[in-house]
């Protein structure tokens, strides 16, 4: 009896044990992606996310279709770990849509062992009785390969719009949106366009805004509101410095920081901010409000073919290395007052 | 006599699941809890420049309530419906004993975390932290 007790016993650690060896939570190694892209006539895309998940790279291409008499497909390709572009799925939304306005979304689940250190995703919607294409591609890091992907990430996204039916559009990108749900709890001093290009085959040079989107008026020290644009949109309007086909963009008129609070400015101090958009100094509650963006206002009539790159680098603030947090288990005082919090 | 014996296993290997669940489901609570980013204290600190004390910097109370609950609230989302907090903001004064920190400036908070897990089973946990400068 004794022993059946014994087994017993040891039965019971042992299971218990397991839960001391379940993973440890992973929330700060997750990337969150986010998009929006819109043809008002044709289709909207919503918000489109991919994330890391259980070692592979899942996400969600949500579709709204205008204009059900025409055929649509929507499709992913991926970077292979022997590096050649291989289609993941495609399918015909006409199979899945019947009336106009509804939405399909397409889900996908890339398991990391078929990319490489890194692979460029891509997903696309093509319209060929429109001359309509849209593709929107971006490089993601395998995990699995690269661990450090806190502190100074580099985060690499390219856009590919190709407009073949030479409507004059009125155009915009969101290209680092995902940071709304971002999930890393690190702290960003600024965002760096340093080496952001526009390739395209246009005869003229684009008229391209740099823009904030948050509801402060931190950033109205440097940056202007459009009029006929969104109050909650600042503008800086960038120039461009070509190289072959490349146009290279910068600020057209220099700005300065205040270091003391981060925050940007017109006045000249003795620290010119080149290619950057610092985040102020209460910049969690602002930065995760914020969307940064460019703009491109009256593209033309032609047929045109543009990509986007954007660098985004993340960096500690160097401010906040002077000190030191200290972590302790345990209690100073039991004389505290709980409160209720309800999910 | 083996309806006895099989009632019996039945029961202990019920109760040995029941368990097992109700530890899983505890230990990650803990876990969230307990391994709580120190990064996400880190970026409710402040640095008061035109402060003429020696030490300048001190914890964003309405950041650093915001940051805990965020994470707490994403990462416990479907594991249980409420959870209890505080955040007791302390110092210690020239006889060393510790007292309320009722300015907007404190450099030492307590969390205490307490959570319902199953029933009778409640979870109570403290955290400290401090703020030190290096220089």
């Amino acid at each position: 009896m004794k022993v059946k007790i014994f087994i017993l016993f040891i039965s019971l650690l042992s299971l218990f044990s397991f839960g001391y060896i379940e993973p440890k939570n992973s929330i700060s190694n997750l990337n969150y992606i986010s998009e929006t892209f819109e043809s008002k006539s044709f289709y909207s895309i919503g918000n489109f996310d991919v994330e890391i998940s259980n070692n592979a790279i899942v996400g969600k291409f949500p579709i709204t279709i205008k204009l059900v008499s025409s055929s649509y497909y929507a499709g992913i390709d991926y970077i292979n770990n022997r590096n050649v572009e291989t289609s993941f799925k495609e399918i015909n939304l006409k199979q899945h849509i019947s009336q106009s306005n509804r939405t399909y979304t397409l889900n996908f689940s890339i398991p990391l062992s078929y990319i490489g250190e890194s692979s460029k995703i891509t997903l696309y919607l093509n319209c060929p009785l429109l001359h309509h294409k849209l593709k929107i591609a971006f490089t993601i890091s395998n995990p699995k390969i690269r661990q450090n992907l806190n502190k100074n990430t580099k985060l690499f996204y390219k856009y590919n719009y190709t407009n073949l039916n030479g409507k004059n559009y009125f155009y915009e990108i969101i290209p680092t949106s995902f940071i709304n749900a971002n999930k890393n709890y690190y702290y960003y001093d600024y965002f760096d366009f340093k080496d952001f290009y526009i390739e395209n085959n246009l005869n003229k040079s684009l008229t391209t805004y740099l823009y904030i989107e948050d509801k402060s008026t931190l950033f109205l020290n440097a940056f202007s509101k459009l009029r006929g644009e969104n109050t909650d949109k600042k503008f800086a309007l960038l120039s461009s410095r070509k190289e072959r086909n490349k146009y290279y963009v910068s600020y057209q008129t220099p700005y300065y920081l205040i270091k003391k609070t981060n925050i940007m400015t017109k006045v000249v101090t003795n620290i010119e901010v080149d290619s950057k958009v610092y985040m102020p100094i209460n910049y969690y509650e602002v930065y995760k409000k914020t969307k940064l963006g460019l703009m491109f206002l009256n593209i033309g009539d032609e047929k045109y073919s543009a990509d986007y790159s954007f660098t985004v680098t993340f960096e500690e603030n160097y401010k906040k290395e002077e000190n030191k947090i200290y972590k302790e288990n345990g209690y100073v005082s039991k004389d505290d007052i709980l409160e209720e919090i309800h999910l | 006599m083996t309806n006895t014996i099989f009632f019996f296993i039945t029961t202990i290997f019920l109760t040995i699941f029941s368990n097992f669940v109700i530890g899983l489901k505890g230990n990650y609570i803990n876990r969230t809890f307990m391994d709580m980013p120190v990064n996400l204290i880190k970026s409710a600190v402040e640095i008061n420049d035109s402060s003429s004390d020696e030490f300048s910097s001190y914890f964003n109370i309405e950041v650093l309530e915001n940051n805990v609950n965020h994470y707490l609230v994403t990462s416990l989302n479907g594991k249980v419906d409420s959870y209890k907090i505080s955040f007791f903001y302390f110092k210690y004064d020239e006889n060393k004993d510790l007292i309320f920190d009722l300015t907007n400036t404190p450099q030492n908070v307590q969390i205490h975390f307490n959570c319902d897990i199953y029933k009778n089973f409640t979870l109570d946990k403290y955290l400290v932290f401090t703020i030190e400068e290096l220089f």
